[in-house]
């Protein structure tokens, strides 16, 4: 889960994909004034680009700058968002890692749960995301229910109860250890 | 967590972002863009081309049929994608479940597995004898039973629709089970 504005993502997505679209207009011009232009009377002025001369260079040149700038802060920016502080109040700062082990030790012995990871988002009141990683086929209910005791436990030693977002996986851990057989 | 927090994580958390397909959409615009301002800046210097001049390479890629079609082909597949990118849900597969205090989100593959394990269980064989295919709304499981030991259906689907009702699963799953003809000998 990232900062990311995902508004904003399908919008560049819409726009791409109409100027790629519009680019094969283009290149397809010639075509489509043949077959759907003159049969429905319509005529679209010639873009001219022979009479941009010295301007054409400048103009894509900087179309280019732009382009990279634009990608790279995209690229760099993305999946942005997560800290290793979970929580944030006055002078005090709780590592993520604090209860990342509270959850780990509390979760310790419960066969079906491989991995644990806790990540911390948001700038104003920080959001805790709970990676847990279970075996294929575990007993989803019992790893629900010991999960929320792990996070209560931890509210406990914090004092605090900050939002938390758990997110129940599997994943390469899973499908290298299978699932457990109690018989 | 606020109810309006959770109703925004959860759908984040169910629907993918897109970021890495705006990112590689940007750059897949950005290098011919590139690579005509170098073949410009050359133009501007009065050096040698790389391969031609930026008009040139437009003059090129009209004047040719096949690369004029090609590259009009190559676009429009680019443009349709990216327009189905824009336009669908982009749902991933996972469901949320009841919880208080917290957002619980978890993938299919793993509320699959406890409905398998439910069912299986239910039957009295062996987990890697059930499956289950989940879908956003419905759960199809699939189950072999042991030669010469009747399953009823009806118990294998009451069994997972308490597991359903037990976990709280939202958006709400109805799940459906078929007991496979064949069986196998042994549990």
């Amino acid at each position: 889960m990232t900062r990311s504005n995902r508004f904003l993502n399908r919008l560049a997505l819409l726009l791409l994909g109409v100027i790629a679209l519009a680019g094969a207009a283009l290149l397809l011009r010639p075509e489509i004034e043949q077959y759907l232009l003159e049969p429905a009377g319509l005529m679209v002025p010639s873009l001219g680009l022979d009479q941009l001369g010295s301007i054409l260079p400048i103009a894509i040149i900087v179309l280019a700058v732009l382009a990279v700038i634009v990608a790279l802060a995209v690229t760099l920016t993305r999946g942005r968002g997560a800290d290793g502080t979970a929580i944030e109040q006055d002078a005090v700062s709780v590592d993520a890692n604090l209860i990342e082990g509270i959850l780990r030790r509390e979760l310790d012995g419960e066969g079906e749960v491989l991995h644990v990871r806790l990540r911390a988002f948001g700038k104003k009141g920080r959001t805790l995301l709970a990676e847990v990683q279970v075996r294929r086929g575990a007993d989803l209910a019992n790893v629900h229910r010991r999960v929320s005791a792990a996070v209560a436990t931890a509210d406990e030693l914090l004092g605090e109860a900050p939002p938390v977002v758990t997110h129940i996986t599997t994943g390469l851990r899973a499908r290298l250890a299978g699932s457990t057989r109690t018989h | 967590m606020n109810e309006r927090m959770r109703s925004r994580y959860g759908r984040r958390m169910r629907h993918r972002s897109r970021s890495v397909a705006v990112s590689i959409a940007l750059w897949i615009a950005a290098l011919p863009l590139v690579y005509l301002a170098v073949e410009a800046v050359l133009e501007l210097v009065g050096a040698p081309a790389l391969w031609q001049a930026p008009l040139q390479v437009v003059e090129t890629v009209t004047g040719t049929e096949a690369l004029r079609f090609g590259v009009a082909a190559a676009a429009v597949v680019i443009g349709l994608v990216l327009l189905v990118l824009a336009f669908a849900p982009g749902r991933l597969g996972r469901h949320e479940l009841a919880d208080e205090r917290m957002l619980v989100v978890v993938d299919d593959d793993v509320l699959a597995g406890a409905l398998s394990r439910a069912a299986a269980s239910t039957a009295g064989v062996e987990r890697d004898r059930a499956s289950t295919s989940l879908g956003r709304r419905k759960a199809d499981v699939s189950l072999r039973p042991t030669s010469g030991f009747a399953v009823s259906r009806e118990d294998v689907d009451r069994a997972t629709e308490r597991e359903l009702e037990r976990l709280a699963v939202r958006p709400s799953v109805r799940a459906r089970s078929r007991i496979e003809q064949a069986g196998v000998v042994g549990r």
